[in-house]
């Protein structure tokens, strides 16, 4: 840096010059703004892609939770309610109360829907805003969404009456209600929801006491939602308003028992908002971020590097002519920040659209999906983050071209030729001994060595393309759809009550029909099924005297509960044994039990060291009135063997707790009251499509109160995560292959431009134009031969040893080598780069040879 | 000067006032806010930083710009005395440096109009003391022949030749003052052309008949080639004048017994005249030198001239756009061509 | 006052045997305000010795001292900016800037110190070299000979204390040489400049107040005086 005070006033000249050189070299600077941009695209389109993926998910999961609220407080009263209210650190409050969780009215089976009362907060929050019609004045009242109506059978109208029959702490009530609006059923939401006019609560205020303490009914409860001032550290905020308010909850270490207990929780849709609690995002997104800047660094340096040495003599010129290695380095940053000044809002622009356009296909690969509407704002960060990535990444392109432009001797430059290290003051190849004589293939093979760095250069970015798209390829093929779908279900299909499949069994007063299962039997296309029963949390229960097992909920004397099931042959038999040895005669004497082990995502056992195969545990039978539980029955159950029974297929879906399964016959007469919970089966092969329909038609129609799953969904599902990993990685690998072709291009391009004399000289002497080519189109050869070489070693390499190592952790990846996209694309580069040598030196060579040999 | 430095007082004056103005309605806003003394007394304490920066920075600036001046005025007082020691020329992109490069040159450029001053005197000396000597010889002749013709009875027959001789020795004074004249008039520049279009054969002629005298005494054998057809537009008297101080030197620097040669060739854009003589050659180091004024080899300081002949015929075939050119070398005789342009 | 001076300069190329000897050992003094014409055949190092004096190639050995600095011990930036400000290089080739005009391939030295030209001056070596129309022309418009008086005044306007010319009025017809040598002339005396020109043109060269002859590397000594 030139002294600020007293440094030379000759900023004006180097401005000129380097604005003069850079309006004259409008080919290189195209290329150059199209590198630039492409580098600032992918920086945008990642930061758009990862800002609005999180927005998304955020807004689908507060959608998913049935609204906005940083925190909600359930199952409270009204006094509780106005103590918290006023408090200083909440910047808004919504206020429910529910009026009825049961609509006894016709065609809510399936779709549940719920009568509430909602402030305008709580309307905002859960955006249930009317979209039609006005919110609920009058007493009589009423706004709902699209869907209920429909299952109500109620046309969606203004004005249309609404009967509904509900009850209310054990009373039947009906009124006529009056449709006053209504809105569009979010397609994330599972419940419905209707509501009612603050002077519907009002009047009805005796009947809608607060007594969930005493009978646990809804009636009567109000939630409330909670938004706080600022964003983040929702839980800390929460813990100090309740304790403000002289309450505590389950955060604060508070037991239910406690005087001053209440359910408060921090929103799911708020919890993991922190990117930095999600490593895997963040390596993920930083890997990202590093490779596109060594991605945008090869080429925008090569880029560079090749205008640089075009424009050697220039610069040479300008040394003999008094410019300091220090004004040309300037010249050129300035030129580099003018290109960039170009390009990276280009690039910022595209790359927003195209991030925002990637997002649905990101969201299929997740549970969430793009259907559901997808959020993405511009937030003014993107913009920044990427545009400072992208111009630090073309800086730093920058130097080292810079450098050499500015070291250059002023002699050697104006009689520079491809010889670069002498004109860079490097190290002379004296003499060369030789008697070969001077063969075609030969003088390329030499050609090649005249400047190692680009050529080694361009070899690099080509390999590096072809072990990515290597790398894509051995990641589609190694995704194992059987491993990813056995974790979901391990039959073709699994029918039951509609509640089951919402995750309601406990809740639920409907029960398998024994027809829907009959019937499905008697389908030509059922092959075998087994059915699984168990109790009913509210009815009864079991409860193992062992310190091995633990839950919150506990029969009288403190043991804690677990689930036993009762599992036909069918079902028995699918179960992954995973510890001792299943003696068919034995189980079947009633004496024995299975114990269940959960697994984690990728794989691996979570066993219970307490317990071991062929321990004795002695069950209690519980049986349950209102509160209270009594033990009435004990009995022994040795276990026979650990086993891994599916979470989809096999349980009640809803449960934490320790899984025991026994033969049904064994099992019906240890319980009072057992349900028959779930019926799954296979289909005999490629009928499945056609059980799948019959199935649709039937709860549909004939029992609307079932339901069924079926392997397909997971099919899909599937599909779509790895066709995103396959499409975002063969677009990865096209781009880099384009950049390797690019450079390649532009080397050869460049080393024609700066043997020009050379080849005219050649000409003269006796060398055909065939000949020329043919020379060139080794020197390609030799390339490709390089990268082949180079894509062998690296691509198994990186293969071998990265990508198992990634794999492993991937609990759906099976690795298996593959080589043969590699194997594909070498014959088109060979062509290639045979091929565009030949193909180039076709259009400089269009003038006279004397012109050529003349031209300085 | 004056208005520069003034606008600067007014500038830093003006930003102070501005500053304070801030500070204080930030500090008066502040605590009707925060009713928050503490406030008040940081905005103080930061207007107290920030003014005491203020000034720390533009006295550090002055004590620059001071040693800057001071600097310069070193290198300028060095050269008042004539003294280059202190000149400081480093290689950096700095104005001080800037300058005192220039200064340096500035400096050299004194130096060197002192020294040509002073060798032009050194010329003219040697140019009076030369021609005072060879004034002597003519006028102490001449006083003799006059003492011997007041003092002495001479008979008639040598009275003629007595007088005879006095007319060589004026012939030669004549010749000096008019080598003084044209010396003096190339100085000022008083020598004007009229140009004609005539027969170069006249004017070579009118050169030749100056030095056949001199040519015969010397047994120098003169080849004359010219055709007297070719014309061309010259002055005559000048040109006449520069070739015959060509032949002059050519007479003068062959030894007996030598020749010289003369041939005129008409080019297409010139007229050549060449003048070869066969005599001791000049190297060519010297070619450009012999054009110089004053020049004289060393080895003929005696024979006669100032040694301005050749500079001045090179003055009037340039003026007449043409040139002269000397082809030569050491021992191998010399030709002088001279180039005049065809119409 | 000697303002150039070259001592013992050999350049070589090559290693051994097949050694090319640009330069073979060359010593001479050049004092401030000479005109010195440097002759010789083509290769016999003329261009060498020309560019070791400016600055613009590295000797194998030997020294070059100009102005009382020694140019090997300069480093690169310091070279640079002593070239700028006190060499005039007018190259065979002219060597324009292809991407400025007349006028700002003049003035480029100048400004690169961060100067404003002497525009008087400027005016006068313009009109003296018949550029006057021709200021804003880009070099490729101009014919060899235009070019080469466009390089010969970029040499002049920044006054630099030493010229150095590579047959300067190889493309310039008789009349035009004599002009530009008569501009050479008076503006050195002025500004008290030294003048090494190569040239292959004896008329020219004997204008010089000193010719050096160069012969395979060495200076001939053909031309030194033997009594």
């Amino acid at each position: 840096m030139s002294d600020i005070l007293f440094g030379n006033n000759n900023r004006h000249a180097v401005k000129n010059l380097s604005n003069r050189y850079f309006k004259s070299n409008k080919s290189r600077n195209i290329i150059a703004v199209i590198a630039i941009a492409l580098t600032a695209v992918l920086f945008t389109t990642i930061f758009t892609l990862g800002s609005g993926l999180i927005d998304t998910v955020q807004e689908q999961n507060i959608r998913k939770a049935g609204g906005d609220g940083q925190a909600a407080l359930n199952y409270i009263s009204d006094d509780i309610y106005n103590d918290i209210e006023g408090n200083s650190l909440i910047e808004k409050i919504a206020y429910t109360k529910a009026v009825s969780y049961r609509i006894k009215n016709e065609g809510l089976e399936k779709w549940r829907s719920d009568l509430w009362y909602m402030d305008d907060t709580a309307l905002e929050f859960a955006r249930y805003e009317p979209t039609t019609g006005r919110r609920p004045e009058a007493e009589n009242e009423i706004i709902a969404d699209t869907k209920t109506l429909d299952a109500l059978g109620i046309k969606a109208g203004i004005g249309e009456t609404v009967s509904l029959k509900y009850e209310i702490k054990g009373t039947e009530y009906e009124t006529d209600f009056v449709l006053c609006g209504f809105w569009e059923t979010d397609s994330l939401s599972n419940i419905g929801r209707m509501i009612v006019s603050k002077s519907f609560i009002d009047s009805h205020s005796d009947i809608l006491e607060y007594t969930y303490r005493e009978d646990n009914d809804y009636s009567g409860v109000v939630t409330a939602y909670i938004m706080f001032h600022g964003k983040g550290d929702i839980e800390s905020k929460l813990s100090r308003l309740l304790s403000e308010t002289g309450y505590t909850c389950d955060i604060m270490g508070a037991s239910p028992k406690e005087e001053n207990y209440m359910i408060a929780r921090v929103s799911p849709a708020y919890q993991s908002s922190n990117l930095f609690e999600n490593p895997t995002l963040l390596i993920s997104g930083v890997v990202g971020i590093l490779l596109i800047i060594v991605t945008g660094y090869l080429i925008i340096y090569n880029i560079f590097q090749i205008s640089v040495i075009q424009d050697i003599q220039a610069y040479g010129q300008l040394k003999t002519l008094g410019t300091t290695k220090r004004q040309i380095k300037k010249m050129i940053n300035r030129q580099a920040v003018n290109l960039s000044l170009i390009g990276v809002p280009i690039g910022l622009l595209i790359g927003f659209f195209l991030g925002r356009a990637l997002v649905p296909f990101l969201m299929n690969g997740t549970i969430y999906t793009a259907d559901a509407g997808i959020t993405v704002t511009a937030n003014p960060l993107i913009f920044i983050g990427a545009a400072a990535f992208a111009v630090f990444t073309v800086l730093i392109s920058v130097q080292k071209p810079a450098k050499i432009a500015g070291t250059v001797s002023p002699i050697e430059a104006i009689k520079y030729t491809e010889n670069d290290s002498s004109a860079f003051r490097g190290k002379k190849h004296a003499l060369k001994n030789s008697s070969h004589g001077a063969k075609i293939y030969r003088m390329a093979l030499a050609n090649l060595g005249r400047n190692r760095k680009r050529t080694v250069l361009v070899i690099a970015s080509m390999t590096l393309s072809l072990v990515l798209f290597n790398t894509v390829f051995t990641f589609s093929s190694g995704f194992d759809i059987d491993k990813y779908i056995a974790k979901f279900v391990n039959t073709d299909f699994v029918v039951s009550t509609a509640d089951y499949f919402q995750f309601r069994y406990e809740a639920s007063s409907n029960d398998l029909s024994e027809s829907f299962i009959e019937t499905v039997m008697e389908s030509d296309c059922f092959e075998a099924g087994g059915r699984l029963y168990t109790d009913r949390m509210l009815e009864e229960g079991f409860s193992a005297e062992s310190n091995a097992f633990s839950n919150y909920n506990t029969d009288e004397n403190g043991n804690p509960l677990v689930s036993l099931y009762g599992a036909d042959d069918f079902l028995l038999k699918n179960m992954e044994v995973v510890e001792g040895e299943i003696d068919w005669q034995a189980l079947k004497t009633g004496k024995y039990v299975l114990l269940n082990v959960e697994y984690d995502d990728n794989g691996n056992m979570i066993d219970n060291p307490d317990v071991k195969v062929g321990d004795t545990v002695r069950f209690n039978h519980v049986s349950i009135d209102g509160l209270s539980s009594v033990t009435d029955n004990h009995f022994d159950l040795i276990v026979m063997a650990k086993v891994c029974a599916n979470e989809n297929t096999t349980t009640t879906r809803n449960t934490g707790t320790t899984r025991f399964y026994m033969p049904t016959e064994n099992y019906l007469p240890l319980c009072t009251s057992p349900h028959l919970v779930c019926f799954p089966f296979n289909v005999k092969g490629g009928t499945d499509t056609q059980m799948k329909e019959f199935l649709e038609g039937y709860v549909k129609d004939i029992e609307p109160g079932m339901d069924f799953d079926c392997r397909e969904t997971y099919v899909s599902s599937f599909e779509n995560l790895t066709s995103l990993i396959v499409t975002i990685g063969g677009a990865l690998s096209i781009v880099i292959g384009i950049i390797g072709i690019v450079n390649f291009v532009n080397s050869v391009l460049t080393s024609i431009i700066t043997r020009r004399k050379e080849f005219a000289m050649l000409q003269s002497i006796g060398m055909t134009g065939k000949q020329l080519k043919k020379l060139l189109s080794y020197e390609g050869l030799y390339y490709s031969a390089g990268t082949i070489l180079a894509s062998v070693v690296f691509g198994t390499l990186f293969s071998v040893i990265i990508v198992k190592g990634i794999s492993d952790g991937i609990w759906f990846f099976t690795y298996r080598f593959v080589m043969w996209p590699m194997l594909v694309i070498y014959p088109c580069l060979i062509i290639l780069t045979v091929l565009i040598p030949a193909l180039l030196y076709k259009q400089i060579s269009k003038t006279s040879i004397i012109e050529r040999l003349r031209q300085n | 000067m004056k208005t520069v430095k003034f606008s600067i007082n007014r500038i830093c004056v003006v930003i102070s006032a501005l500053l304070a103005f801030l500070f204080a309605s930030v500090a008066v806003f502040l605590y009707l806010l925060t009713d928050n003394a503490a406030a008040v007394y940081a905005i103080l304490f930061l207007a107290v930083l920030v003014y005491g920066g203020m000034f720390s920075f533009i006295a550090i600036v002055r004590k620059k710009l001071t040693a800057f001046s001071d600097m310069l005025c070193r290198q300028l007082d060095g050269m008042m005395q004539g003294n280059a020691a202190n000149l400081e020329f480093a290689e950096e992109e700095s104005l001080f440096y800037k300058i005192s490069h220039r200064l340096s040159r500035l400096y050299g450029i004194m130096c060197e109009n002192r020294q040509s001053i002073a060798r032009e005197r050194e010329d003219l000396q040697e140019l009076i003391s030369d021609v005072s000597h060879q004034v002597k010889t003519p006028i102490a002749n001449l006083k003799m022949i006059e003492t011997t013709l007041l003092e002495r009875d001479i008979p008639e027959q040598k009275q003629k030749e007595f007088l005879s001789a006095m007319g060589g020795q004026l012939d030669k004074l004549d010749f000096l003052m008019q080598t003084l004249i044209k010396t003096s008039r190339l100085e000022t520049g008083i020598i004007s052309l009229e140009k004609k279009k005539q027969p170069i054969y006249d004017t070579l002629a009118s050169a030749l008949g100056g030095i056949l005298l001199n040519a015969e005494k010397k047994n120098i054998k003169v080849l004359v080639h010219c055709p007297e057809s070719i014309e061309v537009t010259h002055d005559k008297k000048w040109t006449s004048e520069a070739l015959f101080n060509i032949l002059d030197n050519a007479v003068k620097y062959t030894p007996g017994g030598g020749e010289i040669r003369v041939k005129a060739e008409k080019w297409e854009m010139y007229l050549k005249i060449d003048i070869s003589d066969n005599g001791k050659g000049i190297p060519e180091k010297h070619h450009a030198e012999i054009f110089k004024r004053f020049y004289r080899e060393s080895e003929v300081h005696d024979i006669d001239g100032i040694g301005i002949g050749l500079y001045l015929t090179r003055e009037i075939i340039t003026m007449q756009g043409g040139y002269v050119k000397v082809t030569s070398s050491s021992q191998r005789g010399a030709t002088f061509s001279v180039f005049l342009p065809a119409d | 006052m000697s303002i150039l001076q070259v001592t013992e300069l050999k350049k070589y190329y090559g290693t051994e045997p097949n050694i090319t000897k640009a330069l073979d050992g060359v010593t001479l003094v050049i004092n401030e305000g000479e005109f010195v014409a440097i002759v010789g055949t083509s290769g016999s190092g003329k261009s060498t010795l020309l560019n070791m004096m400016g600055g613009l190639d590295i000797p194998t050995s030997g020294k070059v001292k100009v102005r009382g600095k020694e140019l090997s011990e300069m480093k690169d930036e310091q070279l640079t900016i002593f070239r700028r400000r006190n060499i005039g290089f007018i190259f065979q080739n002219y060597n324009l800037v292809p991407v400025l005009n007349v006028y700002e391939n003049i003035v480029l030295p100048v400004e690169l110190d961060g100067d404003s030209v002497d525009q008087k001056f400027m005016d006068d070596v313009v009109g003296m070299l018949a550029l006057k129309d021709k200021l804003n022309n880009m070099p490729n418009n101009l014919s060899g000979g235009q070019q080469q008086r466009v390089a010969i005044a970029r040499a002049l306007v920044s006054k630099p204390a030493i010229i150095l010319a590579d047959e300067p009025t190889g493309n310039l017809d008789s009349r035009t040489s004599s002009d530009v040598l008569g501009l050479l002339k008076v503006t050195t005396g002025k500004f008290n400049q030294t003048i090494v020109m190569i040239t292959h043109n004896s008329e020219i060269a004997q204008l010089a107040d000193r010719i050096i002859r160069i012969e395979d590397g060495r200076i001939s000594q053909q031309g030194e005086a033997s009594a």
